[in-house]
């Protein structure tokens, strides 16, 4: 008997000793229960207050913090919100973080799907090395990389542009992107393939028509996740966007932060504005942010 | 009778049809394929990422100012006065401590939300996409909320930490420069568990329910199955998770950046911040590069032990 057994049988008998079987189950759906909804509220207070924040006038904020807001289901408070659009150029920002990530979506989906197909349809020399030295950038931080890329950009005229901070996305989206999709054409059985070469199809032809249709949740996977960074970058977006007008809306909003004065409903009205993009493809994608997870395995 | 235009076209091999053709024929053969495939991702990796490091790498050779245009050579010079300042040594250990601490929380807290959304309940759906939520939330969102909330004058968490009687005085969980540090581990935790209970939970969906209907039959309890069957089968992700995670962990930048730009004075100037402290407010760049030069030679330790212990290419390489 080991002794995990034990005590995991000395327990069940303890608690099985007072309740009888149909009990036992309702207790442990309870405490399952309790655990969950802990859990949740634990990850999800910030975002409620962030929400409760920005509804409130800036006084109550910063002097009698309440749990409910109920002053406010008295007065909606908007103004935080018609403010960053009426005294901020949010809308400017807002474009411009769409914008970067498609762009960033597009190249990072559209060069790891090629990629992929071509390390796993293709013999050819070197390719784990090569495959290797793309997953070791797949380590590189975003300061390591923004601070020459700053030198660089700066001096081929990228700075502040579109391109450039997109390429920034990518030299993070990519590797990881390359290897997902690396291992996904290997899930995808070459026979398909095979079958469509003996009805005379082209390479190509099978390319474009059997296994891009097959790879399309880890291309959905691969999007997701290049999102996720560009949406999210904040160190590179500040580094290489030093024109206000150009900036993405994370380092947009570190500017309602000044020196003796913090926008407080500004700012968490446009982190709720932020956040809803990533809510909805949370809700509606999960199961391909699994999926994803599952076939990259990093 | 063949014509001039014929001749010409079978010299050059002009595909007649569109740009579908054209990709047909170079799909056909194999150099050209590799070129198609491999190349954009090799090009962009080149121009965004190797090349940017070559330059910080060449750069931290230079004595260079941002404000004068002419590199001076000066060998390791650099590297030799970066590495006997006690302020690069400080801010080393602090981004262990901040790396060591930040996984360490992130790896129970993970592990044990994974194992709870693994089980099926009702509205399960919902509790993931509510724990996953901070995972794709922005950053600087997490670090604003964050700054809120742990406000020392009018936080919600020194409000209900009095409340329940914990503590008496306020505390200033940021500018604090004790506990500013551990503070910022625990916020940059909120967000960055949730991507090993993802790694993690995917690994455990792929478990076949038979090992433990076997489990059951043969006698074992919860924790015994845990052990005999959970545990071997996500060991593998949790020791990369710790790798990978860790070094990120160690070179994080933005949500320190965000909370405490590196302060109250020091405390949480982090190996990153440094750097940034370096280039764009003293303008030191041969300094800043040779900082990130040394950053770039732990990540290759990391990126060895990581190729040695988990050999990635095997696994999926055929």
């Amino acid at each position: 008997m080991v002794f995990t057994d034990r005590v995991s049988n000395r327990i069940q008998s303890f608690v099985g000793g007072i309740l009888p079987y149909q009990e036992r189950l309702q207790v442990r759906k309870a405490a399952l229960y309790l655990v969950v909804i802990l859990t949740c509220a634990v990850m999800m207070f910030p975002m409620y207050w962030m929400l409760v924040a920005s509804i409130q006038p800036y006084d109550h904020i910063v002097q009698t913090p309440t749990w409910f807001p109920t002053q406010v289901i008295a007065a909606l408070q908007i103004d935080a919100y018609i403010s960053v659009f009426a005294d901020r150029n949010f809308e400017r920002w807002y474009f411009n973080s769409v914008l970067v990530a498609i762009i960033a979506i597009v190249s990072t989906v559209g060069a790891s799907t090629l990629a992929g197909y071509g390390l796993t349809r293709v013999q050819f020399r070197g390719r784990k090395n090569f495959a290797r030295l793309i997953l070791f950038s797949y380590m590189f931080p975003p300061i390591l990389l923004a601070f020459p890329q700053y030198q660089i950009w700066r001096q081929i005229g990228l700075l502040n542009s579109y391109i450039g901070i997109s390429v920034a996305h990518i030299a993070i989206s990519l590797p990881f992107g390359m290897w997902m999709m690396w291992k996904f054409f290997q899930t995808v059985p070459i026979a398909y393939e095979e079958a469509a070469w003996m009805n005379g199809a082209s390479q190509f032809h099978s390319f474009k028509d059997v296994a891009i249709p097959m790879a399309k949740p880890g291309m959905v996977a691969v999007a997701i996740f290049t999102f996720a960074v560009s949406w999210n970058d904040f160190t590179m977006a500040t580094i290489l966007l030093p024109d206000s007008s150009m900036q993405t809306l994370p380092p947009a909003v570190q500017t309602f932060v000044q020196q003796n004065y913090v926008y407080w409903g500004q700012i968490m009205a446009a982190s709720t504005l932020m956040s809803i993009p990533p809510f909805l493809l949370v809700y509606k994608l999960q199961e391909s942010i699994l999926e994803g997870f599952r076939t990259g395995g990093l | 009778m063949s014509t001039l235009q014929d001749t010409v076209n079978n010299w050059f091999r002009i595909p007649k049809k569109s740009w579908g053709g054209l990709l047909e024929t170079l799909f056909e053969d194999k150099k050209a394929l590799i070129g198609l495939t491999v190349g954009p991702a090799t090009l962009l990796m080149l121009f965004a990422s190797f090349l940017p490091i070559l330059w910080a790498l060449n750069l931290s050779l230079y004595d260079a100012g941002a404000l004068s245009p002419t590199w001076t050579w000066v060998g390791t010079q650099n590297y030799v006065e970066v590495i006997n300042s006690p302020a690069y040594w400080d801010a080393f250990w602090r981004s262990v401590s901040f790396g060591f601490g930040s996984v360490a929380v992130q790896l129970v807290v993970g592990v044990g939300t994974a194992l709870m959304l693994s089980r099926e309940f009702r509205g399960v759906v919902l509790a993931r996409a509510m724990i996953f939520l901070p995972y794709l939330i922005p950053t600087v969102v997490v670090g604003m909320v964050f700054r809120l909330m742990l406000n020392g004058n009018y936080g919600i968490i020194n409000v209900f930490l009095i409340d329940i009687g914990l503590i008496n005085q306020p505390i200033g969980w940021l500018t604090e420069g004790r506990i500013a540090l551990p503070t910022l581990i625990v916020a940059n935790s909120w967000k960055f568990a949730i991507f090993i209970t993802i790694m993690v939970l995917a690994r455990l969906q792929s478990i076949p329910n038979e090992f433990y209907e076997a489990a059951t039959m043969n006698g074992a309890g919860p924790l015994r199955k845990f052990r005999d069957i959970t545990f071997p089968q996500i060991k593998g992700v949790i020791l990369l998770t710790l790798l990978l995670r860790g070094i990120w962990m160690f070179n994080k930048f933005d949500i320190i950046y965000i909370m405490t730009t590196g302060g109250p004075g020091q405390a949480t100037t982090t190996l990153p911040i440094y750097i940034f402290e370096m280039a764009f407010l003293n303008f030191r760049l041969g300094q800043a590069g040779a900082i990130a030069g040394t950053l770039f030679g732990f990540l290759g330790i990391g990126a060895i032990v990581y190729f040695v212990g988990f050999n990635p290419a095997e696994e999926v390489g055929r």
